[in-house]
């Protein structure tokens, strides 16, 4: 009983959560000075009649007062309904469809390859005992971290790109093959690198963290005590247990980084979610923008969620703690 | 081999059977096209007019419009309110059905009567069209509420004509998405949304041969991107103007060639003051700001001396009054009329107090997408600075900057000016009227009796005179200061393509450069 109470005030704060984001997410672009019409119609909307100006908005259900506008933005989302683009004139949904998979591509391996990446030289930096190495390792990990992605991308671009001609400078396939294997591999290539580039470090620093506990706990030393090689207590006794935060830290990452496709997407005129929402803020485009930071919300909170059930099932202490705590 | 042989046969007809080049072109432009309609925002005319005509062409900017998808646009009567437009006979639209006096009749009402869009004023407003009725299938004829002099040079080549067939049915035109077709040169063959956009030759195309079969064109929003995939070998024109810095690296590249390179005399960059607010309220005072700039200093850090400084509108404009000066470069002249006015400084901290001895700050608001407005800011902030104004630079993303305008909240504010605004003789009793150079309601007599003047001139030459007059007035204390006009060079390969032709206020990608015209190229369309 005390368990399922547990759980249900676990549910309860993510839906205040979600609930929270999608307020806000109504309330933001609608702080901001103008209105759409000043997009759709450019300089010229100054000429508009109120009465135009109005009927124009009543297109987009922008011309009723904000607390109807908000229900029915409310009820709208409850059934899956987030309202139609100014700029595309389509479904929000239909839009969003469509550039996701892009953006699920770019975030997906940007992801496992900083992970693995960072995880490594994380194992790396507690293998290599001496010093002076390890500080190296660290120094040029924070250092390409700390890169402006729009200048890692642009000088991708000149180098890979211009310079050697290996790999394509923008788009997401190419034109005149269509969307192949090959050429979405091809093109993926260096938005992926930028994007993996910057998130390397805050895998690398969490991994190194959570290893060092790891390595200072008895069963460590036990295994040390018995003639365990470094590497072997490195990779078989402490790595598992450091996984734990690093898993967490996998899940969390998925809304942070689909957050921060905008700047890479529009480096590389990339078709995807960053770009969309980049064209939506430019255009005033309430319900598209509003569509795409919803799914930004929703996905921060599921990750969330997987990332609570993964915990307990990696680390069975948790589940005690939960049940000490019914 | 006779199999071989054959097939190269073949080969060889289906390529001397292209008109011109084979290989799809590829080019880039600077914003992402969704739909292609006269209601997709943002899109230029240029691009939408590879897919549509208008009556009259190439533009209503440099007076040199012709009858293009009409033979004629004569006027009837003598008080300059009405026109006849015979059309072309054999015009067909993409789809096949034959082009009518229906289609324009219908198009000009549903721009009057629908829903606004960008060019609606020009048939609902400046001039008013009050009757548009056919004549016979390929002729109509149009009144105007007052005279409309100028409808077969700039309304007529300001308005795409539509399919009634596709559109007649259609409430809401910013949801179109049916089929786009239009009679122009090329047809769309596809479009992926945030991708590209693939144009194919309408061989039939009544007013010449379209030289190119197949053009992708890409969306890339970061210029530096854009330049980089026309280094790179991915694409064969940038469709923007090449920036300052690049304009010598571009230039030694032999794989590369540049046209353009003359000024651009009716683009420009311009610092706008907000007339509304005080003390910007008072013509003396926005004159004297006029003269506390130096727009040749401006020139010369921002766009590298590439380009000319000029008034406002452009004096390249056949509308403009010849020999219009801006107030400018004259600080001394700019500090006594502060100084007259009581703007002084009193506690000798090098920045003057408002009359009443409170402090001033002024904001100049800038885009965050436009790098060259953000250090032309910082100079005027600087030139301001000198005559002891305290200016900060607030750089704002573009949409804000946009919403921050229109709703009236800047002091001062820098941003493109296009041929829209600076040459365009109807747009600019739309800017008197609706807030960019004025607006209506705001007392200013003097102006007042100049729009009087204009809407009632009937003939071309009264209509220019008048707007001599509100230019000579809006000179004296300039809402719109002009910076400078930039020299646009255009980078594209000439290998893949080598017709490129730069049309003041049009650029080079514009179906101008793609066709073959039947009795050789119009002097206005030779570089």
């Amino acid at each position: 009983m005390g368990q399922t109470m547990t759980r249900a005030a676990r549910i309860a704060g993510y839906i205040v959560v979600l609930w929270l984001g999608a307020t806000a997410n109504f309330l933001l672009p609608r702080l901001l000075p103008g209105d759409p019409v000043d997009f759709l119609i450019g300089d010229d909307a100054g000429r508009l009649t109120s009465a135009q100006r109005t009927a124009m908005l009543a297109q987009f259900g922008m011309d009723r007062p904000l607390i109807e506008q908000y229900r029915h933005y409310l009820s709208s989302i409850a059934r899956l309904d987030l309202g139609t683009s100014l700029a595309h004139g389509k479904p929000v949904l239909k839009v969003i469809a469509a550039r996701l998979p892009w953006t699920l591509l770019l975030v997906g391996c940007s992801i496992i390859l900083a992970f693995v990446i960072g995880f490594v030289l994380a194992c790396l930096f507690h293998w290599v005992e001496r010093a002076r190495t390890s500080s190296a390792l660290m120094c040029t990990v924070v250092f390409f971290g700390s890169l402006p992605p729009f200048w890692v991308g642009m000088v991708a671009i000149a180098v890979f790109a211009v310079t050697l001609g290996w790999l394509p400078t923008h788009g997401a396939a190419s034109l005149e093959e269509g969307v192949t294997w090959g050429s979405v591999f091809h093109h993926a290539l260096l938005p992926v690198a930028t994007l993996t580039l910057g998130y390397i470090p805050s895998v690398f620093l969490v991994a190194r963290a959570s290893l060092e506990d790891a390595l200072g706990e008895g069963y460590v030393a036990l295994a040390r005590s018995h003639g365990a090689t470094p590497l072997r207590v490195l990779l078989r006794q402490a790595a598992p247990i450091a996984l734990r935060p690093i898993v967490n830290q996998f899940a969390m990452s998925f809304g942070v980084l689909l957050g921060g496709t905008v700047i890479v997407e529009t480096v590389f005129a990339y078709p995807g979610l960053g770009l969309l929402l980049y064209e939506g803020i430019l255009a005033l485009d309430f319900p598209l923008v509003q569509g795409v930071f919803l799914l930004l919300v929703f996905s921060v909170v599921l990750a969330n969620i997987a990332a609570d059930i993964l915990q307990v099932r990696l680390d069975p202490r948790l589940r005690i703690g939960l049940d000490a705590a019914a | 081999m006779r199999s071989r042989l054959v097939a190269a046969g073949i080969g060889l007809i289906a390529c001397l059977a292209l008109p011109g080049f084979a290989a799809p072109l590829r080019v880039a432009v600077a914003y992402e096209v969704n739909n292609l309609t006269p209601y997709t925002p943002g899109l230029p005319e240029t691009l939408l007019e590879l897919v549509y005509d208008k009556l009259a062409a190439p533009s209503p900017y440099l007076g040199n419009a012709r009858p293009w998808l009409a033979t004629a646009i004569v006027p009837e009567g003598q008080d300059g309110k009405a026109w006849r437009i015979q059309l072309r006979d054999g015009v067909r639209w993409h789809d096949g059905k034959p082009f009518t006096a229906s289609d324009v009749v219908f198009t000009l009402r549903y721009y009057r009567d629908g829903t606004p869009n960008r060019w609606t004023h020009h048939v609902s407003d400046t001039p008013k069209l009050t009757t548009i009725e056919p004549i016979d299938r390929l002729s109509l004829r149009i009144g105007c509420e007052r005279p409309c002099p100028m409808f077969d040079r700039v309304t007529a080549a300001d308005l795409v004509i539509l399919p009634e067939h596709l559109w007649r049915s259609v409430k809401e035109p910013h949801l179109y998405h049916g089929p786009l077709i239009g009679t122009g040169p090329y047809r769309v063959s596809q479009l992926e949304a945030g991708r590209f956009l693939r144009l194919e030759a309408n061989r039939d195309y009544f007013g010449g041969v379209p030289r190119v079969a197949s053009i992708f064109i890409s969306f890339i929003r970061n210029p530096a991107t854009a330049f980089a995939a026309l280094c790179a070998g991915e694409l064969d024109l940038v469709a923007a103007p090449v920036p300052p810095e690049l304009v010598d690296p571009l230039a030694h590249r032999k794989d590369l060639a540049m046209t353009g390179g003359g000024n651009s005399p009716v683009f420009g960059v311009e610092l706008r003051v907000n007339f509304d607010r005080a003390p910007f309220s008072d013509p003396e005072f926005r004159r004297a700001i006029a003269l506390a700039i130096r727009p040749g200093e401006v020139l010369q850090r921002v766009a590298l001396g590439q380009g000319v400084v000029g008034p406002f509108p452009a004096l390249a404009s056949p509308w403009t009054k010849p020999g219009l000066r801006q107030p400018s470069d004259d600080p001394r002249a700019a500090a006594a009329i502060f100084d007259a006015k009581g703007f002084r400084d009193r506690n000798g901290d090098g920045l003057r107090e408002d009359p009443r001895g409170a402090p001033l700050r002024f904001s100049l608001k800038v885009s965050s997408s436009e790098p060259l407005h953000q250090r032309a800011a910082e100079v005027v902030a600087r030139q301001l600075k000198a005559v002891g104004f305290d200016v900060e630079v607030d750089v704002v993303d573009p949409a804000r900057s946009r919403a921050l305008y229109t709703t009236r909240q800047f002091d001062l504010l820098i941003d493109d000016v296009t041929p829209h605004n600076l040459a365009d003789p109807d747009q600019l009793m739309q800017s008197v009227m609706y807030g960019y150079l004025w607006h209506e309601g705001r007392s200013y007599p003097e102006l007042d009796a100049l729009i009087s003047q204009w809407r009632i001139a009937s003939t071309v030459e009264a209509r220019t005179q008048a707007g001599f007059a509100l230019q000579e007035l809006h000179s004296k204390a300039p809402v719109a200061i002009m910076l400078y006009y930039p020299k646009a060079h255009y980078a594209y390969r000439p290998q893949a393509y080598d017709g490129w032709r730069a049309i003041p206020g049009l650029g080079v990608f514009h179906k101008w450069s793609l066709l073959k015209f039947a009795g050789g190229v119009p002097a206005w369309a030779k570089p």
